[in-house]
């Protein structure tokens, strides 16, 4: 569970907060909200890339960690002991390589580095770990860039670098791994590897993680949430559960467009932004 | 980088050092100014192997002083020459030349190391504070230009603190500034260099991953566990204790720093872990192999400074890149 209690936060001259939010853990948190809205700066903030300037910034954690090893930790937690010795740690107070054993972070633009490969990029997620030659393996089959191994980075398309990020940070993943923030993540994925995206984010939830997305993509959006926070113009909008929070009557004050329901065969109606009538109208 | 090409890039790369060593000793001009290649008398052999000491160690300390610079600013067109950090190096220890002529010779007892840490530390200091763009980020091509400014201004410094030195000073300060590696190399210069490359070179092996992540963004290395700043702070003493060591043993050289990186990241693959060992290698040959050929260039008007062959040889290297959008490519 990570919570910001009052916190504000600076980037520049733009000031995020006071925030008061919570993400649960073993669910999706999805994060939308006008552009300058401050979505970015609260996912680099849940980071521990930006400090809250007020406020506080605390990760509670199921068991004090870095005394107990991988072992103990697993044993733990199979004996679902997690809730009984919580401490709330502050964010800020975390060294830089402690932090990045509980939370990994995939940025809106990734960068790669000149010449290395994608398999080399990938195993830059373990640096500050114990290397594990499966998880790389296992990140790079479901993010799809098996066959781009040895690939150099800076040939790929942008769609493909944003899946070697995202399969760097899972890479960094360990039993230790509380929360995944992923910002902005489907602008450069064609469909079908946004629907792949979207049910490893989910999985990530279901395997107990905090995750943490930024979208302005409405289906994306209503497939994965459980939770919806909605930024604009640095403050909380409106926040709570997805079904409660993705509505016309929500939305449309938030971002000046029409919402409507849309019924699709699988699951719950998505809120989607219905803006070609207006065009038409123009 | 498949491993065996990285094979051959560590054949080829030891032969070359190899190579470049045994030419520097078997070269050499007779009496009557004639350029030779055999093996040296015995009066001439400790010369020539202190050349060769002396080649190999500033070589690789300017070649490390370049990787980690190129490292630390991701940018390939850094290097210790061209941020002003040789420059620098260069003008402080004429400036601690002046103050021993004023006052006293003991005052220079340290040698020309601290002076030229003092120095590159401050040159590299000048150059990032101008090389910054507002945001805070650095833009690879102001960074190079502030760099060279920089250096000129501190090439300068130097030369009007060498024309204000007592005439009997000059020359060998003079022999220096262009840049030569000398035969008989300075006993406590020699012993910093060697600790300076040996230290950087176990120091970046060993912290290979690291340097490797400091490719990436800031957001993103700093999420991966990078402690940024530290790592930034000790690219920075790193590349301008080696800078300074190679600049104090064989005055300012142009490119060898820039070269050696490139070269060996060619040979053996990008990752810290080889790359260390083998920019110090290459940077090594380069410079020691420049010093060999220096001898065959006529003699009859004295002798050619190494320093002139590395701007010679280095400059249009560095135009390449520019030219093939090295800055651009590795910022993406």
């Amino acid at each position: 569970m990570f919570t910001f209690d009052k916190a504000c936060i600076r980037n520049g001259n733009f000031v995020l907060g006071p925030l008061d939010v919570q993400f649960r853990a073993a669910a999706v948190t999805v994060v939308i909200g006008p552009n300058g809205g401050g979505k970015s700066t609260l996912l680099r903030a849940a980071a521990g890339l930006l400090p809250a300037v007020t406020g506080s910034a605390r990760f509670r954690l199921p068991q004090p960690l870095g005394q107990l090893s991988d072992v103990l930790t697993t044993a733990r937690s199979q004996l679902s002991l997690e809730r009984s010795a919580s401490t709330d740690q502050e964010l800020a107070s975390v060294v830089p390589a402690q932090r990045a054993r509980w939370i990994s972070f995939v940025p809106q633009r990734p960068e790669s580095v000149a010449g290395f490969s994608v398999q080399t990029s990938v195993e830059l997620g373990q640096v500050s770990r114990r290397p594990d030659h499966a998880r790389v393996r296992q990140a790079m089959r479901r993010t799809g860039i098996e066959a781009l191994a040895d690939e150099f980075v800076g040939h790929l398309s942008e769609g493909q670098r944003h899946r070697v990020a995202f399969a760097r940070a899972l890479a960094q993943q360990s039993e230790q791994t509380h929360m995944l923030i992923v910002d902005e993540p489907t602008s450069a994925l064609d469909p079908s590897w946004t629907r792949t995206l979207a049910s490893e984010l989910r999985h990530c939830a279901k395997e107990g993680l905090a995750v943490l997305v930024a979208t302005h993509d409405f289906a994306f959006a209503g497939a994965i949430a459980d939770d919806v926070v909605a930024l604009s113009q640095g403050k909380v909008a409106a926040c709570g559960l997805a079904r409660d929070i993705l509505t016309p009557h929500i939305l449309q004050p938030i971002f000046n467009v029409p919402f409507r329901m849309v019924e699709h065969l699988a699951a719950s109606p998505l809120c989607l932004p219905m803006w070609g009538d207006a065009i038409n109208t123009m | 980088m498949t491993k065996r090409r990285a094979m051959y890039g560590w054949v080829f790369l030891t032969l070359l050092l190899a190579a470049a060593m045994a030419c520097r000793i078997l070269v050499g001009r007779d009496g009557m100014g004639q350029w030779t290649f055999a093996w040296p008398g015995l009066d001439s052999i400790e010369w020539r192997v202190g050349a060769v000491i002396s080649g190999l160690l500033a070589g690789a300390a300017l070649s490390l002083g370049g990787l980690f610079l190129q490292t630390l600013l991701r940018n390939p067109l850094a290097s210790p020459f061209v941020l002003g950090l040789s420059a620098g190096s260069q003008a402080c220890v004429a400036a601690a030349y002046w103050i021993a002529a004023i006052g006293g010779p003991w005052l220079l007892m340290g040698g020309a190391i601290l002076p030229a840490t003092i120095g590159a530390l401050l040159a590299l200091a000048i150059t990032l504070y101008f090389g910054r763009c507002k945001g805070g980020g650095i833009d690879p091509i102001s960074l190079v230009l502030s760099g060279v400014i920089v250096g000129t201004v501190a090439a300068a410094l130097a030369s009007l603190i060498e024309w204000l030195l007592p005439l009997e000073m000059r020359p060998a300060l003079a022999g220096w500034a262009l840049g030569r590696v000398p035969e008989v190399p300075d006993l406590s210069v020699v012993i910093v260099t060697a600790l300076a490359v040996v230290a950087g070179a176990l120091m970046g092996i060993r912290a290979g991953p690291t340097l490797d992540a400091m490719g990436l963004s800031d957001d993103e290395s700093v999420s991966i566990g990078i402690h940024v700043a530290r790592v930034r702070l000790s690219l920075v003493l790193g590349s301008s204790v080696l800078a300074a060591a190679a600049t104090a043993l064989c005055g300012p050289l142009a490119f060898i720093g820039l070269i050696g990186p490139h070269m060996a990241r060619a040979l053996v693959g990008p990752r810290h872990r080889v790359v260390v060992l083998a920019a110090a290698m290459s940077g090594s040959a380069l410079l020691i192999a420049a010093d060999a050929v220096r001898h065959f260039a006529p003699a009859s008007t004295g002798r050619l400074p190494v320093g002139v062959l590395c701007a010679l040889a280095g400059g249009p290297f560095f135009l390449l890149l520019l030219r093939r959008g090295a800055a651009k490519a590795w910022m993406r």
